[in-house]
């Protein structure tokens, strides 16, 4: 409830303030839902006036409808589908991540998730030479691994070192300074991470489950209010600055033994599309230790339960083609 | 009526005005604090950001002290709009190359890791009782000591004990083969005078020992590991031998998990903060599915995450086998090695097994290898 | 919104192909069609409470605005559990005003209101309840409640009863995940003393996502 002030907008003085309070109205809300007639009358101000303190502060704290042709121009030209590099998850994607949604891979211990972070942002800051945050809470993150993928897509140094400076880490361990951190992104973090290099394409927080799982379970109500402020502010700032949002969550047995992702079924309403990614077990597996299954959980726009098989290896293959790249691997070191 | 244009342009000012306050229940502070402030009418941080401390406590009914905390978080954050810095990837980068790695003295398994045990991640030994976990853990304590002319790291190490496996004439053992090994490769003077300050007595005077009976006690020493390694900027290593013995009988799994998991990001934070390389051990048991039944690490598959490299000792008929199983920068391989009263080392390299799994593709930068010296010589031994 | 638009533009095609007059320009059929729609987004429930009295003066102002959707009502829940502390009359407060106001408006201007609530699994009670009766429950405040007069509850089908179809058919064809959806109505009775007096009447139907958007089976 936001309290009445003096100073909140022109007209509205401590003396009417305190008026005001008298006439038992001490929010906004109240005042806005409340009879002016009748209170203009207790709190002997003109009629006109409080109305149009009523109409600035409506005005100032809600949100303005739009009409429904104006948003479809505005997303049309603003909304783009940033491609993850590998051809079978974009396939599974409907053609890539897309800017204004959270997109959320899931996965069990090994099971790729953070090779598939890195890919992308790999992607992101070579080929379409645009600038990725990365947000880190496990530890996972190695810059020796980015600079692999790089030498894979080019050899020229100049090049790998531009696109390492296209990607921003941040290292936190905790839910409030990954709040902190996010609100910080919004005020001006993002345009300053733009200067020099193409503007934030994608926001990746790996993972987000690691801060938040610790909150929650038991009597509290606090972690599920600060899962529902995340997920606020990285929906908030993928809409708003049109960045595509990736997140990674872990996994957890249900009932019946089966693999689910975490952080529980509120959570599972927030992210718009859901990949959950596990090893693969068949024999052929193990020439290919990289081949990983992504199936799609929750997507508004693919029929779900879609399966599709990649490689992690192909944003490390070199540049002779997937073949050459299979064959360098199997060579042992000298 | 207000045309297209501008109207646009005061909605997308307005949002970003009100998307810049931040809500007061992000705030770092306790429920009880934050709840007499909405209370009060305080929504966002911008209601906040003018007032003195003797007028908050005031309106809102918290002590001048709470009152002080509020408006210090609440400036904190307004002052630099990130709170956190960020690094460019080339940082970070540049940061990884001057850090070393801290070897094992098994040259394969070395090599496997892409150098040995990074400093600033948390790495996870799992395996059965007596394939070599507390070895392992003993002779990284030793190696993380071995002064950097010789491509080590120079550091002090803390060894949090839980199950009373910590055996002292062991760790003699092992200090005295290191002190030999490193003797027979002194070259020039530099090394001749790290030697001086590399002796048995020394390396035992740098492991500082701790004795945790129960998880509580584990739980309290973590929480004033911070202030300690602030205090001693030296320590590289930090060993918890083992993690799941005080955590085995516990009857509320969910609650198991949830500690678990902070413990898992507090071992994260402390590696990366203060540069100290984390290792853990932790046990193994059975898991059923369906008729067959595995042996899988314990803790449960969330605890899984929380390490950045998981390597697995098991024994494969006579002989001893490690595995990589998890591991952002190498690819899974698996090598041989024994346990010696050297401690720690290669296994005989007449009895190689077929290696069926690729090699990592090492990165060639030479700072990421260790000294070649020195892992030349160790085959030998 | 980009999805909207897609099945909006389907069903478009759809009437055109069987109507016999041409409806002119596409592009302006469908312009026009989206001008009819309004779109507010809310980040909060006290935003939500004013945007609705802001919507006040929309409605009065429109005739033939009648009507609102909101997706979705539970999505301020946990935060307003965790404003509110310890006592329940706080953390329901906000919503049960905007249940009121959305109660008034039912009333004056006659339009009709569509809500989506998320289902959430409460903290288990004990090993006998079983999960399929959790997500029935309703959780958000009584105001809310009483002022909801038809309760659809959507559930995913187990896709075991059309793996038979699917084997007979090509390849081509995809996997068509079917939904069932219960739908309970409230009517309540004219005396307003007892409020266990409303009946309620159950039905039952299913539907499949396409391109076209919900259809029904």
């Amino acid at each position: 409830m936001v309290v009445l002030r003096e100073g909140m907008c022109p007209g509205l003085d401590e003396d009417l303030v305190r008026g005001l309070r008298a006439a038992d109205i001490k929010t906004v809300e109240d005042l806005v839902s409340s009879d002016i007639e009748e209170l203009a009358q207790k709190c002997s101000v003109s009629y006109k006036a409080l109305f149009a303190i009523r109409r600035v502060l409506l005005a100032q704290h809600t949100a303005f409808p739009v009409s429904g042709a104006d948003l479809y121009e505005e997303l049309l030209s603003s909304t783009a589908i940033v491609s993850t590099g590998n051809p079978s998850l974009d396939k599974l994607l409907d053609s890539g991540l897309y800017t204004g949604e959270i997109t959320e891979l899931s996965g069990g211990p090994g099971s790729g998730k953070s090779q598939v972070c890195f890919g992308v942002a790999v992607h992101i800051s070579y080929q379409l030479k645009q600038s990725v945050i990365y947000i880190d809470t496990t530890g996972g993150l190695t810059a020796s691994r980015l600079l692999e993928m790089l030498q894979a897509e080019t050899t020229n140094t100049e090049e790998q070192m531009e696109a390492l400076q296209r990607i921003h880490i941040f290292r936190l361990f905790d839910v409030f300074s990954l709040l902190d951190c996010l609100h910080g992104l919004c005020s001006g973090g993002l345009q300053q991470a733009s200067v020099g290099g193409g503007s934030v394409k994608a926001v990746i927080v790996d993972s987000v489950s690691a801060v938040i799982s610790t909150l929650l379970g038991g009597k509290q109500n606090e972690g599920m209010s600060l899962m529902i402020q995340v997920a606020g502010v990285l929906k908030t700032m993928a809409k708003d600055f049109n960045v595509a949002a990736l997140v990674t969550n872990h996994v957890t047995r249900g009932g019946s033994g089966e693999v689910q992702p975490g952080l529980g079924v509120s959570w599972s309403h927030i992210p718009r599309t859901r990949v959950l990614l596990e090893r693969v077990e068949k024999a052929v597996a193990v020439s290919r230790p990289g081949l990983r299954s992504a199936t799609l959980i929750k997507s508004s726009r693919q029929p779900c339960h879609i399966k599709e098989e990649f490689d992690l290896q192909w944003w490390s293959r070199s540049k002779g083609g997937p073949s050459l790249g299979k064959r360098k691997l199997d060579e042992t070191d000298s | 009526m207000l045309g297209y244009v501008s109207w646009r342009d005061v909605l997308k000012k307005l949002t970003l005005a009100v998307t810049m306050q931040r809500p007061v229940s992000s705030l770092p502070l306790s429920p009880g604090m934050k709840l007499k402030l909405v209370g009060a009418g305080f929504q966002s941080t911008a209601d906040l950001i003018l007032l003195k401390p003797l007028q908050l406590s005031k309106e809102t009914g918290l002590s001048q002290q709470e009152a002080l905390e509020v408006l210090q978080a609440v400036r904190k954050d307004g002052g630099g709009g990130e709170g956190s810095t960020s690094l460019t990837a080339l940082e970070l980068l540049q940061k990884e190359e001057e850090t070393r790695s801290i070897i094992t003295f098994s040259s394969q398994l070395d090599a496997a890791l892409g150098g040995g045990l990074p400093v600033g991640k948390t790495t996870e030994i799992c395996g059965a009782p007596g394939v070599g976990k507390t070895q392992l853990c003993l002779q990284l304590a030793v190696d993380v000591q071995v002064p950097q002319c010789f491509g080590g790291v120079g550091g002090q190490v803390i060894y949090i004990d839980t199950e009373g496996s910590f055996l002292l004439q062991r760790v003699i053992d092992v200090a005295t083969a290191a002190v030999r090994h490193c003797s027979l490769l002194v070259e020039d003077d530099e090394q001749r005078a790290a030697m001086m300050t590399f002796t048995m007595e020394t390396i035992l005077s740098n492991i500082f020992l701790v004795r945790c009976h129960d998880y509580v006690e584990l739980l309290a020493e973590l929480h004033l590991l911070p202030d300690f390694l602030s205090d001693h900027p030296r320590t590289r290593l930090l060993v918890i031998d083992s993690v799941a013995f005080p955590f085995r009988r516990f009857d509320d799994l969910s609650q198991r998990t949830r500690l678990l998991q902070g413990l898992a990001q507090q071992l994260v934070a402390m590696a990366t903060r203060h540069q100290v390389a984390v290792v853990i051990t932790n046990q193994m048991t059975t898991r059923l599915q369906g008729n067959q039944s595995q042996l899988v690490p314990a803790l449960g598959e969330g605890w899984g995450h929380a390490p950045t490299i998981r390597l697995l000792l098991q024994w494969a008929g006579s002989r001893r086998l490690a595995s990589i199983f998890k591991s952002p920068g190498n690819v899974d391989a698996t090598v041989q090695y024994r346990i010696t009263s050297d401690g720690f080392r290669d296994a005989d390299q007449s009895e190689q097994p077929q290696r069926k799994r690729p090699r990592t593709q090492t990165d060639q930068s030479a700072s990421s290898q260790p000294d070649r010296r020195l892992l030349r010589c160790l085959s030998d031994v | 919104m980009l999805r909207l638009v897609s099945i909006l533009e389907n069903r478009l095609n759809a009437a055109v192909s069987t109507s016999s007059s041409s409806a002119g320009s596409d592009e302006a059929t469908l312009r026009s069609c989206l001008s009819r729609l309004l779109v507010v987004h809310c980040s909060s429930s006290s935003q939500l409470l004013l945007t609705l009295h802001f919507l006040e003066t929309s409605f009065s102002s429109r005739p033939s605005l009648a009507l609102l959707l909101i997706d979705s009502i539970s999505a301020f829940y946990w935060l307003d559990r965790c404003e509110g502390g310890a006592s329940l009359a706080k953390q329901e407060e906000k919503l049960g005003k905007c249940s009121e106001l959305l109660g008034r408006l039912l009333r004056d201007y006659r339009i009709t209101v569509f809500a989506t609530c998320h289902a959430i699994r409460r903290s288990y009670s004990g090993p006998s309840s079983s999960s399929s009766s959790d997500s029935d429950r309703p959780y958000l405040c009584r105001p809310w409640q009483r002022l909801v007069t038809h309760r659809l509850l959507c559930a995913r089908q187990e896709a075991a009863n059309n793996m038979a179809a699917a084997a007979g058919s090509g390849k081509e064809q995809r996997r068509r995940q079917l939904f069932t959806v219960h739908c309970t109505s409230f009517s309540s009775s004219s005396s307003s003393s007892s409020s266990s007096s409303r009946t309620k009447s159950y039905r039952s139907s299913s539907f499949c996502v396409t391109d076209g958007g919900v259809e029904f089976i």
